[in-house]
């Protein structure tokens, strides 16, 4: 049975076929279980947005309220030294451990990552405590300065402090306006995969993936963001993408610590089992 | 816009389409989140290959959605394989056949399905579930003596044999009236079928219905009248009245009956992707 294509039988919930299509979709859908419940999901979809579209939202006064905030943000902003924020976290930041697991952009050393700190760990670890000092500045200094750096700081600084998912949001934010810078990008990525790590949140992985691949799309040679994409595929399980992903790893970094772990990583990985998922070896 | 640019500026509405899915689907906590998991990895594979076919000739979302949906079908064959419910789980309905796959197939504690079920079907409390889990065959269980106490010397009472009977003739009552409707279905014109398909059928409203035909919404009240007198005249001349069919409704029996509304024996009417079967 020749099924219609997910796009046709979207235009066809959405009622935007012409008429032999309809036909032939209503034909189908008549003896296509399948299909039938792809166009009624489609279709309480287009409802339910339909619905929330409708409810009434004062999205201006908020949008207002953003717009008074900045212009309040940007005076203080122009009469105030920026300190580079990432170079100062990377200045605090642990020499005998990694924080979080992916690479960060902004020069921060190599340093074995032991897993996740544990809660009796925090008020014994100095390192951690001048880190978070640092990440609390970087935190209070972009609700102040809306620039791209002074956001990205403090993302790197939610990262840092175990805050993910509000790292995420921002990260976001400055992808949206700033599409090509590739620092964004890989942190956004090195974001995802700790909150779907600490959070449980597995679907966050793909996300990362995505936002590796563009970071990779930018600047083909990054370290950082081909340490996370492999890093990523491993914990996805995608064992011989990971493998490819290693290997180019080490290809592009072949003396540094880094590339010391990127090889412990690949002599880990199990062989390829028969069950594992197709390679995605074609992206990037 | 690029494939890739479609995915991380909608991110959002990917979440919502597949929360969406698996509310419907009754998945939920881990299992939603494992599949968002899977059905993301899917959109941006092979460099964004699904996303890629998108043409612009419907929206997103509503794209987002068959495809999200057809994902998670595949994904359910996947690892379920074809399963096939047992006649009883058939006859006692649709409710009873996806409880049957939650706790024979799956392999899921009655407490965990009651919930699902009673969510695919809002006519359904928690206490008729279990009814219906004590009607569905035992399967796995192997019999074996078991010691009796002194005061189990019940036997079934004739008020009960009475009842069971009564049971009984109510089944094949509402059997003999769902082949009617699925006979007289089979004689309806496509569009005709699939109006009550999709009115009834699949709950959507006569609006909705109406843009999936392509015809005005006004006639198609007046056409679902005479569609549903042309029915009850079917279910009349084989001796179905409205008496009966009263009966019926009121023993909770036609709420698991097929009555062809929904393709497949499983039927979709509840939101049960869970009970999909490949087409």
């Amino acid at each position: 049975m020749t099924h219609p294509t997910s796009e046709t039988l979207a235009a066809f919930a959405g009622g935007n076929v012409d008429v032999q299509t309809r036909a032939d979709v209503l034909a189908h859908l008549d003896r296509c279980n399948d299909c039938m419940i792809a166009a009624q999901s489609a279709t309480a979809f287009l409802r339910d947005e339909a619905i929330a579209t409708r409810s009434p939202r004062r999205w201006w006064i908020a949008a207002a309220a953003a717009i008074v905030a900045i212009a309040i943000a940007a005076v203080p902003l122009m009469l105030r030294s920026r300190a580079d924020g990432v170079a100062q976290l990377v200045a605090f930041a642990p020499r005998d451990e990694r924080v979080v697991e992916p690479r960060l952009t902004g020069g921060f050393a190599y340093a074995p990552y032991r897993g996740p700190m544990r809660a009796n760990e925090t008020a014994t670890n100095e390192g951690r405590l001048r880190l978070g000092g640092a990440a609390g500045e970087a935190i209070e200094r972009a609700q102040r300065d809306s620039s791209n750096d002074a956001q990205r700081a403090a993302a790197i600084a939610l990262v840092l402090i175990d805050r993910p998912a509000e790292a995420i949001d921002r990260l976001h934010a400055i992808a949206t306006r700033s599409p090509n810078d590739v620092r964004v990008w890989n942190d956004l990525a090195a974001a995802r995969y700790v909150a779907a790590v600490d959070l449980r949140r597995p679907s966050l992985l793909p996300e990362a993936l995505a936002a590796a691949d563009r970071a990779l799309r930018i600047d083909p040679q990054s370290h950082e963001a081909l340490f996370n994409r492999a890093l990523i595929l491993d914990r996805l399980g995608r064992w011989r993408a990971a493998r490819a992903a290693w290997e180019r790893y080490v290809a592009v970094d072949a003396s540094s610590p880094w590339a010391n772990e990127a090889r412990r990583r690949l002599s880990r990985l199990p062989a390829i089992a028969a069950t594992a998922r197709p390679a995605r070896d074609d992206r990037c | 816009m690029r494939p890739e640019e479609i995915f991380h500026a909608n991110l959002a509405l990917v979440d919502r389409v597949i929360a969406a899915v698996c509310r419907r689907a009754g998945l939920r906590d881990a299992d939603a989140e494992d599949f968002a998991s899977i059905a993301k990895l899917e959109l941006i594979e092979n460099d964004y290959a699904i996303l890629r076919g998108f043409e612009g000739r419907a929206p997103l979302g509503a794209f987002l959605t068959v495809v999200v949906q057809r994902i998670l079908t595949r994904e359910r064959l996947r690892i379920w394989g074809r399963w096939h419910p047992s006649a009883e789980a058939e006859r006692l309905g649709a409710a009873a056949v996806l409880l049957e796959k939650l706790i024979v197939h799956e392999k899921r504690p009655l407490g965990e399905a009651i919930p699902i079920v009673c969510a695919s079907d809002p006519s359904l409390d928690r206490a008729r579930v279990r009814e219906l889990a004590d009607r569905l065959p035992l399967r796995a269980a192997r019999p074996r003596l078991v010691p009796l106490a002194e005061d189990e010397h019940q036997f079934a009472a004739s008020d009960a044999a009475d009842a069971r009977a009564q049971e009984a003739e109510t089944r094949r009552m509402s059997e003999r009236a769902a082949q009617v409707v699925r006979e007289t279905m089979e004689t309806l014109s496509l569009q005709d079928r699939m109006l009550l398909k999709f009115h009834f059928g699949a709950e959507l409203s006569i609006a909705e219905t109406s843009r999936l035909l392509g015809v005005p919404q006004r006639p198609l009240y007046r056409r679902v009248e005479a569609l549903l007198r042309q029915l009850r005249g079917a279910l009349e001349r084989e001796g179905v009245g409205a008496a009966v069919v009263e009966d019926l409704i009121s023993a909770g029996v036609s709420e698991g009956t097929d009555f062809g509304l929904r393709n497949g024996k499983n039927g979709i009417a509840r939101h049960t992707p869970l009970m999909e079967e490949r087409g």
